[in-house]
């Protein structure tokens, strides 16, 4: 597609409307970030001061003689301070063992160690079934492909007790190993994009190198996957940030290895005094951090296409 | 004499021949079969090899598979015919379905009010299609600012929720009244019905650009021939949308239909992300995904609950599973296509 030089170029009524909807979407999606990020920079007694509250606007000095702290430009970054005294999520240091403290930095190294894993293992799974499936002819070849559409159109209602109960009896519970390898089950919408990636690429390559007496691990390691790693790279950082931002599996099978993500939902429900809707939102903007600093390094990865092509048959 | 010693030397040179002759077809014959031996035995030990690279590559997802998706579900099975008693599991036979059920259609039943809320939930986000849709194909034509708008639309799929959850709490609970002037809005009151339309918009914001990349990436690999011949067509872009786009990326289509209807009784929204949820209070909000992962995961969450949720569980999947793929075998077969 033509990329259109003119800034406005003319649009008929549909476009025209459509247009503004989304402009309106994407306004409203800035001014709650906005809103976050401004009220995370005001003392509790501004935002929410009794008489005269301050929810919209810039932090203020002071109201009535009450001096709010502010410093730079009223800004009252305190409230990132306190929240890393307030954040820490208390957990169980074992059985008969007491309970202790999760800091920020402990909850960020357990995110990335569980976004890191989680993410690897689960591609692996599907890479390597992916290749088989499309690089070689085997009896099971059509069996693993036909499973992996029909677990994809079936779902499964109410299998979160059992999978509890499977990690428990295999011992594997609370430890990212096993949430690991409990997700990385091979089916699923990006089996069929390394499908139909490893389809695409000749085999000319392979027997090529099966010439030159190259084996079968070596073919994949040094010449096929090199040649889809980018489509790979894209699924992971894909799959990290969803794994970033997920509170809920590790809240269920991790409880005493808690995520950024599940620290920030525990903090929701801080009901300690000190804790404040700003302290809140610090948090919040806090969080966010990390993975815009990922969005904007790898930002065309990402935006580029990952091609699905839908299921069909 | 010297056409004797002609002859002779003659009958010599073939009788050298004969055997040299003979001496090569032994040799052939004798090495032949050990060149097809050896080709024989290089094919078998290349499909050998072939064949251990595959149960090795295989190995951990083919495990994995059984041990967490048959095993799991195997055992979701047995666990719904069973109930929690004195520490440890019994055969219970039907209880537990009898339990669903009588939740179901009995007037006080927490799932009644599930399956209303789950209903509206579903009519939601196959209405949100078509706009979903919409979305991707503004982006898609290069509208003004395009490229601004497709970072700032990914942003619910890249930040956490959890974060947007939180400010939109402070602008629900303060921002909103403020600006209505209105103390007794309580649009977040965990025990009014507004609680559950209010989460409801709050998804249907967070959802609204659901699937950009996947559209966009479809869309993309539309034929360049096709939108030329819409070009010179002179089509509109609503008449664009509907004869060219839609046909060509159906297929992505029907993924999110399909995906819709299956996640009728999977999908939770944000309502744990508001509120957490505890296992034995039913409230205004609850939809069935939502109970049956604050049944395990909720407060006071016991192995007790296990059996209903797992019971539930089949029963609903039996339910659901014809009708995610009859809903597919019809849009694949009466669904519009690029032809």
């Amino acid at each position: 597609m033509k990329k259109n030089r003119k800034l406005f170029r003319k649009m008929d009524i549909f476009e025209t409307i459509v247009f503004l909807v989304v402009l309106i979407y994407v306004v409203s999606i800035l001014f709650v970030l906005c809103f976050g990020f401004i009220n995370s920079l005001k003392n509790h007694n501004d935002y929410l001061h009794l008489r005269y509250p301050n929810v919209f606007g810039w932090p203020r000095a002071e109201v009535n003689g009450q001096k709010f702290g502010g410093s730079f430009l009223n800004l009252y970054f305190n409230n990132y301070i306190e929240m890393f005294n307030t954040f820490p999520v208390e957990v169980s240091k074992g059985v008969g063992l007491g309970r202790r403290y999760v800091t920020v930095m402990e909850m960020m190294w357990n995110s990335l160690v569980y976004a890191v894993s989680m993410s690897l293992i689960h591609i692996l799974s599907q890479v390597m079934m992916a290749y088989l499936c499309s690089k070689y002819d085997f009896k099971l070849n059509k069996v693993f492909y036909t499973t992996a559409i029909i677990v994809m159109m079936i779902p499964i209602v109410g299998s979160l007790a059992s999978e509890v109960q499977i990690i428990n009896a295999l011992n594997l519970n609370d430890t990212i190993i096993g949430v690991c390898l409990l997700r990385a089950k091979y089916t699923g919408i990006y089996f069929l994009v390394f499908y139909a990636t490893f389809k695409n690429l000749s085999w000319t390559y392979a027997e090529a190198a099966q010439i030159d007496g190259a084996g079968h691990l070596q073919i994949f390691v040094q010449i096929m996957f090199p040649m889809v790693m980018s489509s790979v790279f894209a699924v992971f950082i894909l799959n990290f940030i969803t794994n970033w931002n997920d509170y809920l599996t590790p809240m269920v099978f991790i409880p005493n290895k808690p995520t950024i993500a599940y620290g920030l939902y525990s903090y929701q429900y801080n009901s300690n005094e000190s804790v404040f809707a700003p302290h809140k939102l610090a948090g919040a903007m806090f969080t966010c951090i990390p993975v815009i600093i990922l969005f904007m390094i790898f930002r065309n990865k990402i935006m580029g296409n990952v091609t699905m092509g839908g299921i069909k048959g | 004499m010297k056409n004797k010693e002609n002859r002779q030397f003659s009958l010599l040179n073939k009788l050298k021949w004969g055997l040299y002759s003979a001496r090569v077809k032994l040799y052939n014959l004798l090495h032949k079969k050990k060149q097809e031996e050896k080709i024989m035995n290089a094919k078998n030990s290349a499909r050998i090899t072939q064949g251990i690279f595959i149960f090795f590559f295989a190995l951990f997802p083919v495990v994995q598979f059984l041990v967490f998706y048959v095993g799991v579900n195997i055992n979701s099975i047995l666990l719904a015919f069973q109930k929690y008693e004195n520490g440890k599991f019994i055969l219970s036979g039907f209880e537990n379905f009898g339990e669903v059920i009588l939740d179901i259609f009995s007037t006080s039943g927490e799932l009644r009010l599930a399956i209303k809320n789950s209903t509206i939930q579903f009519l939601l986000s196959v209405i949100s299609i078509p706009l979903h849709i919409m979305v991707a194909y503004t982006v898609f034509k290069n509208v003004p600012f395009s490229g601004f708008f497709k970072i700032i639309l990914f942003m619910p799929n890249m930040i956490s929720s959890m974060v947007f959850v939180i400010c939109g709490t402070e602008i629900i609970n303060e921002a909103i009244p403020i600006l209505l002037n209105n103390n007794s809005l309580w649009l977040l009151n965990p025990k009014a019905v507004s609680s559950f339309w209010t989460v409801l918009i709050f998804g249907f914001w967070m959802n609204f650009a659901s699937g950009l990349i996947i559209y966009l990436s479809a869309m993309a690999s539309i034929s360049i021939d096709i939108m030329e011949y819409g070009k010179l067509e002179k089509l509109t872009s609503i008449k664009e949308l509907w004869y060219v786009v839609v046909p060509s990326i159906f297929p992505t289509v029907i993924t999110y239909i399909v995906v819709a209807f299956a996640g009728f009784f999977i999908n939770q929204g944000f309502f744990f992300s508001f509120f957490g949820g505890n296992a034995y209070t039913t409230s205004p909000y609850d939809t069935l995904g939502y109970i049956f992962f604050v049944k395990i995961a909720g407060d006071d969450a016991s192995q007790a609950l296990y059996p209903y949720a797992a019971a539930g569980g089949l029963l609903f999947t039996i339910i659901i599973t014809p009708i995610t793929i009859g809903v597919k075998a019809l849009l694949e077969k009466y669904g519009p296509s690029e032809e």
